[in-house]
């Protein structure tokens, strides 16, 4: 029977409904550091995680695991010294399916990106982040992209963007036609301010997935009372997207990072819960901050592994046509 | 200074809550998110509808400025209608404790500072008794720790927090 997902109420409630689906196998390059190990021994205490594959040093390995005193396989320890071998070793792992998630540990970001770009079944690969937010939209769960891979937003990525997002909307969400704003300062296109034009360029497509609209700013986006306090004239996406916006898609990454930076800020304060989730390969790939609380570095795995799970379920990702 | 907002200290939450057991695992993994730890841990409800909802009473140790942090976070689970936070100390809270003693107890054992504990006395056989004490934790604590101390008590059955 197809697994239908239920709309999500809460970010934190995706480390119940992972552990509730059959738990995901994790890959870690670079896994002697302590920190990850911790947290997936959490993911699997929660039934999250089952299998977890370190690759490395095999000697810094068994120390951390040793330290910890969890348990791993000897055989899910795969010595690799260079860093472009211990990527290379992740990636013949995932594809070889002995693991559905890549958890990126102790290894240069750009080593690992080399090693997984091959990979990709999609043209562009995204950062797509679950939030909650108690004062943004009555605290309902939505998406924000991309605030950690895409620098250059042009109107093709920016349509690889909103795919990418609508994706993990209709997997963990369950929503199955979202409602994207296209964010920018001002609603209406202005030609000094480029994104608003590429926010209506956007909306003018024709969209399957979704209901577009742009440009839109941020609290017609999210939030009814000003959409009621300042109108907004538009074509029937603009009524249904504005104030009620599933996905908050930012006209770069400088503006998505300070968005994702402040829901950081709310979620130290107790405000705000996140996880993230990297999007356009054939499997989830989990690239954490250290800056990120436990919290949402627990529930970026449950994100990735509710995905995983969903997606094995549907059946195979289809590649981009573009 | 240390400054005194700072200081470690004893809290009681009681959430009201949809569903007892997931409540509990929800509401345990954001302590440990947190990295502070429960140190009790009741949930209350009618038998019939366990599991379906009811109350979960805490209580754990952290500074204040912590204290607020779960509060936000604890109130915005899913599962949680409502949450209260009191200071262990507040006297609007009561705790009952079931001890086993030594020897049968005077009323000036059960005396706190202020008042005397409520004590009833529910069991006893050959060299002991079994009683039931209740009364805030303020005046009840103190009282459990000199009786102890005293060597009356020598069990500590069972001990319960509410409202």
């Amino acid at each position: 029977m197809k697994d239908e997902p239920e709309t999500l109420t809460s970010v934190a409630d995706l480390v119940e409904i992972a552990g509730k689906l059959p738990p995901s196998n994790v890959v870690i390059p670079g896994g002697h550091r302590l920190e990850d190990l911790k947290l997936v021994e959490a993911a699997r205490d929660h039934g999250i995680v089952d299998r977890i594959v370190l690759v490395g040093d095999r000697r810094a390995i068994r120390n951390s695991v040793s330290e910890l005193g969890i348990r791993i396989r000897p055989e899910n320890i795969v010595p690799a010294e260079k860093p472009e071998e211990i990527a290379a070793a992740a990636a013949g792992i995932v594809t070889s399916g002995r693991a559905d998630i890549v958890l990126k540990g102790d290894i240069s970001t750009p080593v690992i990106n080399r090693a997984l770009k091959p990979l990709a079944i999609r043209p562009t690969v995204s950062l797509v982040t679950v939030f909650d937010a108690a004062p943004i939209s009555s605290g309902r769960p939505m998406v924000l992209t991309d605030a950690g891979f895409t620098t250059v937003c042009g109107f093709e990525r920016m349509v690889d963007l909103i795919r990418n997002a609508c994706e993990v909307a209709r997997l963990v969400m369950g929503i199955p036609r979202p409602r994207v704003a296209v964010l920018s300062a001002n609603e209406k296109p202005i030609p000094s301010l480029p994104s608003t034009s590429l926010g209506a360029e956007l909306a003018a497509r024709e969209w399957e997935e979704a209901v577009v609209y742009g440009p839109l700013s941020f609290d017609l986006a999210t939030d009814p009372e000003s959409v009621a306090l300042k109108g907004l004239a538009g074509p029937p996406a603009a009524r249904e997207v504005a104030g009620r916006a599933d996905i908050l898609v930012c006209p770069g990454i400088d503006t998505a990072n300070v968005l994702y930076k402040t829901l950081t800020a709310l979620n130290k304060y107790g405000l705000a819960s996140l996880a993230g989730i990297t999007v356009g390969f054939p499997f989830p790939y989990v690239i954490l901050s250290r800056a990120d609380t436990l919290e949402t570095r627990l529930e970026s795995i449950a994100l990735c592994s509710v995905f995983a799970q969903r997606a094995r379920l549907a059946g195979p990702a289809a590649p981009s046509k573009e | 200074m240390k400054n005194s907002e700072n200081e470690k200290r004893h809290w009681v939450f009681r959430a009201h809550v949809y569903d007892r057991s997931g409540a509990l695992t929800s509401i345990a993994s954001a302590f440990s998110n947190e990295g502070i730890s429960i140190d009790t841990v009741v949930g209350h409800g009618l038998e019939e509808r366990a599991g379906i909802d009811g109350s979960v009473v805490m209580t754990f140790r952290c500074d204040e400025e912590e204290k607020d942090v779960m509060v936000r976070k604890v109130r915005r689970l899913s599962k949680v209608k409502s949450l209260e936070e009191h200071p262990y100390q507040s006297q609007n809270l009561r705790k009952s404790i079931i001890i086993r003693t030594v020897r049968r107890l005077a009323p000036r054992d059960v005396a706190g500072e202020t008042s005397f504990l409520t004590s009833e006395l529910i069991n006893s056989g050959p060299g002991y008794w079994i009683y039931l004490l209740a009364g805030s934790p303020s005046e009840l604590d103190p009282v459990l720790i000199r009786l102890e101390t005293e060597g009356v008590v020598t069990d500590l059955v069972y001990s319960i927090i509410g409202l």
